[in-house]
């Protein structure tokens, strides 16, 4: 999933762009610092007319706008590409990839991020040479489910003195839809077990075929049918039976109506928590939103896809 | 805030640049010396990456607070100017903060303390050194400041790309530097030049020594030393490109076979000194004494007539100041300072000008001779000229003898005797003009005509539109007594030697450091508002009078503006926009793209070249093999860090385009 910023079109909005650079400046803090003693000799200059106090003042302020311009010649010729990954969970990292691109000039000193975006990622680099592209990989913490709207990239650079920060702000609007946060101990979640759908997914034989294979400790919303009696009331626990061809078992969980807000992302995480429990047992697992249904399934991808629509519960995808 | 490891010599040049901001200070001579060996330990400390305080923030912190309540008080007590120990404090400051440990805001507190240096600087000096100690600093501290940015931004183990990024920092310098003259010429002076400091600086230590006393004996160095004591600008000038005049400073009486002394006279303090009647001849001199110079003694063209205007030039500030007239002495400045401007009328090619009560003068003074003199050298005295008898006769024989019969030398083996006058008439028979003053003044009062040795100068070499004296110019020479003409002029060193003798190039470095010096005074310390009304006006006159330009032909006209057409062409094409350069892997994407919208296979503008691919082969598209490795190629180009060859993409696109060949071919005959 990529997002770019649209180049321009045209001589004349390139001409309007280059006099009006959607730019921001900010001081650093020793820029600040190096601003109070500029107007601290211009004030000594003024005051006593000492012309040696103008060399300096002038040499200041002249330094001022040689950093200005070669901070602008850093950002100015400068591309953004954003790589969104396939997932993401809240609460935990997620790797963002922004593709830096420079055209007939190098640029110095550039970090990257996201701007105006909960999303805190920051990547840089000290060097792109000119004509090349360069992957800065950043981390970011997303803290809530749903969908996160990334609309713009900052790129700044503090070249070349490290007085005042320069950013160049590009738009590419991108959505980053965030799985529910991963929770341990997810309160078990209602699912249905009576029904299958889709193709080539066949009813379960309650007992399964052949050998015993091994008894194991039942499960949240298990055929209570597997139970071992005899081996549970010795063992004092409920105990089920494993065979060596044993059936497919299915889950299907169903979003409860009139969940929104806080009581919905807690149904979403414990739904994960639970969805992903079953899927690693071999389960069938699938998903009934308002949204849409995620027929039932196993593996790898149906957690990816089960978490995409868990994402995307109680929101417009 | 801790800075990521700085290499060693970046955190050298932060050091280099703190040494040449302090140096911008200490070029004036007016900081303490125990503060310049302080300064200079700490920075060597650092630049040996020896740092010694690291461990001793707290400690060395305080002390140097302690120290800034020292510097105050003694501000109080009127021990010490304020702006040195301002620049004291600051410099105490940043040793103590080369001498810790680095970290980012240590490296910004030594910048920003270094920036207060050279103002501190520009406030104690008017040095030319200044703008060269100021530039330096400017250049290590961009330099060291933009590798702190690369720093930064670095990634641990990334090499830093220091030379592309010195090479544009090189140029955004150059343009600062520009920019900063261009604004020191025209941002608009609103207040007058009064706090510029006229310091002697560490390399103008005093030179000519007027001490009082000359004595015989020693080798003269003064005569081979280049660096310039005075300025003389002469109105009306002469246009002459040297003066060779005599430039009078003290007249000495007593001689007590070793030592030329002065006995006490009468003087006179005034504004303005008239010494003698004037006349429709006189020539006006505005005269600079350098602090090389070093003394308060005065000096003018020969014979000086009247003095007047003086300003006493010191550190903090320059005023004006009184003359002291010793009667047949000197005149000298009331006042002590390491410089002096004044003026002066002299009246120039006559020897001699009688004083007004010279007629008076108790001229057995004059006619003293040292006890216990050699016989041998009354003998001689006697010997010459023999038939004359009226003083300007006899002081001519005898200027004359010792002209031709006797050597100008420097190295003087064995001067040292304890009877030097015999020694140069008889044994070495060479001496410098201290010698041959000596000889001639004694022959003379044994001869019975009154003289005396004087001391001053000899020369006036031309630079720029006045005259300079040097150290080597220091000469001594004779004024003998004439009665109704008062006292003449007499030299008896061979007048190949009377003016300096400096070994040639440094006598041209110094001229050339002197002369760039002159322009430094003029263009930058002194540089005003009247200044840039001149400049306005030389600049408006410039369009309207052809007079102040050269007038050019028509051909040449034509040449400049064919030459001012191809520059501004030469810039517009430099400054062109440039076409985008694609990268190589997107010109394969483009290149794939485009071959696929031929057959339709392009679904969605959005959609990318991988899900293309996929839907290609999920369908069973017959041009799925061919594309596929191109798009494998395209990725690892563009996202796997390994970019394409030379002609590569040139030999996937003719692959995939023999393959869509192939697939249209068929499709056109069905």
């Amino acid at each position: 999933m990529r997002s770019s910023a649209k180049p321009l079109r045209g001589w004349r909005r390139r001409w309007a762009a280059f006099w009006r650079p959607p730019r921001e400046l900010k001081v650093t803090t020793s820029g600040r610092t190096y601003l109070v003693l500029t107007l601290v000799v211009g004030i000594g200059a003024l005051n006593t007319g000492n012309n040696l106090l103008y060399l300096v003042l002038g040499l200041q302020l002249a330094t001022i706008i040689a950093s200005g311009i070669l901070s602008e010649r850093c950002v100015r010729n400068l591309s953004v590409t954003r790589v969104l990954p396939d997932g993401c969970r809240a609460g935990e990292p997620v790797a963002l990839r922004y593709i830096l691109q420079t055209e007939g000039e190098p640029a110095f000193a550039v970090e990257v991020g996201e701007a105006d975006s909960p999303l805190r990622s920051r990547g840089q680099t000290s060097f792109l040479p000119p004509r090349t592209e360069r992957s800065i990989r950043t981390l970011a913490t997303p803290d809530r489910r749903g969908p996160l709207t990334l609309t713009r990239i900052r790129v700044t650079t503090t070249f070349p003195l490290g007085l005042f920060a320069k950013s160049r702000v590009f738009d590419a609007p991108q959505t980053l839809w965030v799985a529910p946060r991963r929770v341990k101990a997810a309160a078990p979640t209602q699912f249905r077990t009576n029904r299958l759908q889709g193709e080539g997914i066949k009813a379960p034989r309650p007992g399964g075929s052949g050998d015993l294979l091994q008894l194991r400790e039942i499960a949240f919303g298990e055929d209570v049918r597997r139970v071992h009696w005899l081996k549970s009331a010795a063992r004092g626990e409920l105990l089920r039976v494993e065979r060596e061809r044993d059936e497919p078992r299915y889950a299907e969980f169903e979003q409860p109506s009139g969940l929104t807000g806080a009581a919905l992302d807690t149904w979403c995480e414990a739904t994960a928590a639970h969805a992903e429990r079953l899927l690693k047992q071999g389960w069938l697992v699938g998903l009934a939103t308002p949204q849409g249904r995620v027929e039932a399934a196993s593996g790898e991808g149906q957690s990816a896809k089960l978490l995409r629509a868990l994402a995307t519960a109680g929101f417009d995808a | 805030m801790t800075a990521p490891p700085s290499p060693v010599w970046r955190l050298r040049l932060r050091d280099a640049a703190a040494g040449t901001a302090f140096g911008s200070m200490a070029i004036s001579g007016q900081l303490p010396l125990a503060i310049v060996a302080v300064f200079a330990l700490g920075l060597v400390l650092a630049l040996m990456q020896r740092r010694v305080l690291a461990h001793r923030v707290g400690l060395s912190t305080a002390a140097v607070f302690a120290a800034s309540l020292v510097l105050i008080l003694l501000v109080l007590m009127g021990r010490l100017d304020l702006v040195v120990s301002a620049s004291v404090f600051v410099a105490l400051l940043t040793v103590q903060r080369l001498l810790v440990a680095s970290t980012l805001a240590v490296n910004q507190q030594v910048h920003l303390t270094s920036v207060l240096m050279t103002a501190g600087g520009a406030a104690l000096s008017a040095d030319l050194l200044y703008a060269l100690f100021l530039l330096t600093f400017a250049g290590l501290a961009t330099f060291s400041l933009t590798a702190g940015v690369l720093v930064q931004a670095a990634a641990p183990g990334e090499t830093l790309p220091t030379r592309p990024a010195f090479r544009r920092v090189g140029m955004g310098f150059a343009f600062a530097v520009l920019g900063a003259m261009a604004f020191f010429v025209f941002f608009p002076r609103l207040s007058l030049g009064i706090a510029a400091r006229r310091s002697a600086g560490l390399f103008n230590t005093a030179t000519s020594g007027f001490t009082g006393n000359v004595r015989l004996g020693g080798s003269g160095t003064l005569k081979t030393d280049p660096r310039l004591v005075a300025r003389i600008k002469l109105v009306p000038d002469r246009g002459l490109t040297s003066l060779e005049a005599y430039w009078p400073g003290r007249a000495l009486d007593t001689f007590d076979g070793r030592e030329w002394k002065t006995l006490g006279n009468d003087s006179v303090t005034a504004e303005r000194l008239q010494l003698r009647g004037g006349g429709d001849t006189l020539q006006r001199q505005e005269i600079e004494l350098l602090p090389a110079y070093g003394s308060p003694t005065l000096i003018a063209l020969d014979t000086p007539v009247v003095f007047f205007d003086a300003i006493a030039l010191q550190p903090t500030r320059s005023t004006r100041t009184a003359f002291i007239d010793v009667r047949n002495v000197e005149v000298r400045a009331a006042r002590s300072a390491p410089s002096y401007q004044y003026q002066a009328y002299s009246k120039p090619d006559v020897p001699t000008l009688l004083r007004a009560g010279d007629e008076e003068v108790d001229l057995s003074r004059y006619l003293q001779l040292p006890e216990g003199l050699e016989a041998r050298v009354s003998t001689l005295a006697q010997e010459i000229a023999t038939d004359a008898t009226e003083p300007r006769e006899i002081a001519s024989e005898l200027t004359k003898y010792l002209k031709g019969r006797y050597r100008y030398s420097l190295e003087l083996p064995g001067a040292t005797t304890t009877d030097p006058l015999p020694d140069f008439l008889f044994r070495r028979k060479a001496g410098h003009c201290e010698d041959f003053a000596t000889a001639l003044a004694v022959l003379l009062r044994i001869r019975g005509v009154p003289s005396r040795v004087v001391t001053g100068f000899f020369g006036g070499e031309r630079m720029g539109d006045g005259y300079v004296l040097r150290a080597a110019d220091a000469h001594a020479w004779v004024q003998a007594w004439v009665p109704g003409e008062g006292f003449i002029t007499l030299d008896a060193t061979p007048e190949a030697f009377r003016s300096g003798r400096p070994q040639p190039l440094l006598a041209w470095v110094v001229r050339a450091y002197a002369s760039i010096e002159s322009s430094w005074q003029a263009w930058v310390v002194d540089y005003s508002f009247r200044d840039q009304m001149k400049l306005t006006r030389a600049a408006a006159q410039g369009v309207s009078a052809p007079t102040r330009w050269p007038k050019l032909s028509r051909r040449a006209l034509a040449v400049v503006w064919a030459l001012g057409v191809t520059l501004i062409a030469l810039g517009a094409w430099l400054l062109r926009p440039r076409q985008r350069a694609v990268p190589e892997a997107i010109r394969l994407l483009l290149d794939i793209e485009r071959a696929l919208a031929q057959v339709g296979a392009r679904r969605r503008e959005t959609e990318g070249i991988e899900e293309t691919l996929e839907w290609l082969r999920r369908t069973g598209h017959p041009l799925a093999p061919a594309v596929s490795p191109l798009v494998q190629r395209y990725l690892e180009a563009r996202f796997g860090a390994r970019p394409l060859r030379t002609g590569e993409r040139r030999h996937l696109v003719g692959t995939l385009e023999a393959a869509l060949r192939v697939f249209l071919t068929p499709r056109a005959s069905a």
